[in-house]
């Protein structure tokens, strides 16, 4: 079975072929070896196809563009009404005009001053932190959330992140099935007590060699996430490999402090950070 | 929008131009497909491979637009559309023209090709999101030094063991996939 360090040496080569930059007598070694193991050839042309496909970042990003338009489609172009174009648009004004001066013109009976009392507080910007319930949770280091508050109780911080949206449910790939979470429930909302919310990630995972081997990786990003920095970082705990349907069970009983808003979780395998389930949550 | 700008829209990757591409063009490639057979869904993979394709064209030092833009596309649609059914059906396929459209057929695919193209940059897509830029950065060819302060990394040599492992992952999810085997070249 090839090791890691074999497949880095074999990666390493492949590339330089590629590359053009092997050592002479490499060179030949190499083009020897394409010449009559099929299979080997077969695998340079696909890491040359993946390098010619790839080299175009602007086409990457036109396919993510078009991925993006196509699940939130734009509506359709509207006739074509031209004739109708200036009248039309001078009634919609008229009819604004109207409104507005009906809506913003003063009321004799004007409203009272807000009191203190109905003034909401805003709870002062913590450091969110996760503690863990008391029970046998891996005691693997729990990366801290930066000083400044995760999101303000604004519109912004409930705005879909398209990125994670595009990717929502299970990614995983396997013949044994799909990776589910039990808890929580796409999109569920927790309302938060004294600042905290007690969430309880729980799920199944095909049980195939990947998860026994890569033990997996919960997590937490707010909806203004960028370059893949999360907020937290933890470790559920993998129990329960289920003989009859191939699965493993795992969980993370988790109380979080966390402002109001929307929120993305992603479960990973932890050593190559391989997706395998996406999901989102909200905390009122 | 002109027809002329959704070219240069799809080669600058303006959002707004393609959005507004789509909201005009999409719904004779829905007739073409549903009419033929096919689904919304099907129509939308056929539209996005038809622009991938077109963009590709537009790359090449040669290449000027003959036509009207939404001929030239409703042409690869057309013809995207019957390799599809074609290769399903293993029988030859003649699709009726649009009444509005007329299929320019000169424009040949490579449907190979262009599904394998699409299977890499799903198999790309699953990959956790820091495996997605560093391969992004390793194709774009930058240098292990350049990747590894990118990233954030220690060292050139973390840098180099962590792109073989997402590397691995990448060719494993390829690999994995049913369609993987009818995709390859001899």
């Amino acid at each position: 079975m090839l090791t890691l360090m074999d497949n880095l040496d074999t990666n390493e080569r492949i590339e330089q072929y590629l590359r053009g930059t092997l050592p002479p007598e490499e060179q030949l070694e190499m083009e020897a070896r394409l010449a009559t193991d099929s299979s080997f050839r077969a695998e340079v042309e696909l890491h040359r196809q993946l390098h010619e496909e790839f080299a175009d970042p602007k086409k990457l990003q036109l396919r993510d563009l078009l991925t993006d338009v196509l699940k939130n489609p734009p509506p359709p172009s509207p006739a074509n009404y031209g004739w109708l174009k200036w009248p039309g648009i001078l009634f919609g004004l008229l009819l604004l005009g109207g409104l507005g001066w009906y809506w913003l013109a003063p009321d004799p009976e004007s409203a009272q001053p807000a009191t203190q009392e109905e003034i909401k507080s805003i709870p002062p910007a913590k450091e969110p932190i996760a503690t863990q319930e008391k029970d046998n949770t891996p005691t693997e280091p729990i990366e801290k959330t930066p000083e400044h508050p995760i999101a303000h109780a604004d519109p912004a911080a409930y705005t879909p992140n398209r990125d994670f949206e595009n990717r929502l449910g299970s990614m995983i790939r396997s013949s044994n099935g799909t990776a589910e979470m039990s808890s929580p429930a796409m999109g569920a909302s927790f309302k938060a007590e004294n600042g905290v919310v007690k969430i309880n990630f729980r799920g199944t995972a095909p049980a195939d060699a990947d998860t026994a081997r890569f033990p997996l990786a919960l997590k937490i990003y707010d909806n203004r996430a960028s370059s893949g920095k999360s907020l937290l970082r933890l470790l559920p705990i993998i129990s329960n490999r289920n003989a009859s349907n191939g699965t493993w069970a795992f969980s993370s009983a988790q109380r979080l402090r966390l402002r109001p808003g929307l929120y993305y979780f992603t479960l990973e395998r932890q050593l190559d950070e391989d997706l395998i389930f996406v999901g989102k949550f909200r905390v009122k | 929008m002109k027809e002329i700008n959704y070219l240069s829209a799809i080669v600058s990757g303006d959002r707004s131009g393609i959005t507004q591409m789509y909201a005009a063009l999409f719904p004779a490639i829905r007739r073409l497909v549903q009419d033929n057979g096919g689904s919304e869904d099907d129509a939308k993979d056929v539209f996005q491979d038809a622009v991938i394709v077109l963009y590709e064209k537009a790359q090449k030092p040669d290449f000027q637009l003959t036509s009207k833009f939404s001929t030239l596309l409703y042409g690869v649609c057309h013809n995207l559309w019957r390799s599809r059914r074609q290769k399903k059906s293993n029988s030859e396929l003649t699709i009726p023209d649009d009444a509005k459209y007329i299929a320019d057929d000169s424009h040949e695919i490579d449907l190979l090709q262009i599904e394998r193209n699409k299977l890499f940059y799903k198999a790309l897509r699953h990959l956790g999101k820091d495996c997605q830029i560093l391969l992004e950065l390793f194709f774009q060819k930058l240098s292990m030094n350049e990747i590894a302060q990118a990233m954030g990394f220690a060292s050139e040599g973390y840098a180099r063991v962590r792109k073989s492992q997402c590397k691995d992952r990448l060719v494993e999810l390829i690999k994995s996939d049913a369609e993987f085997p009818e995709l390859q070249t001899a």
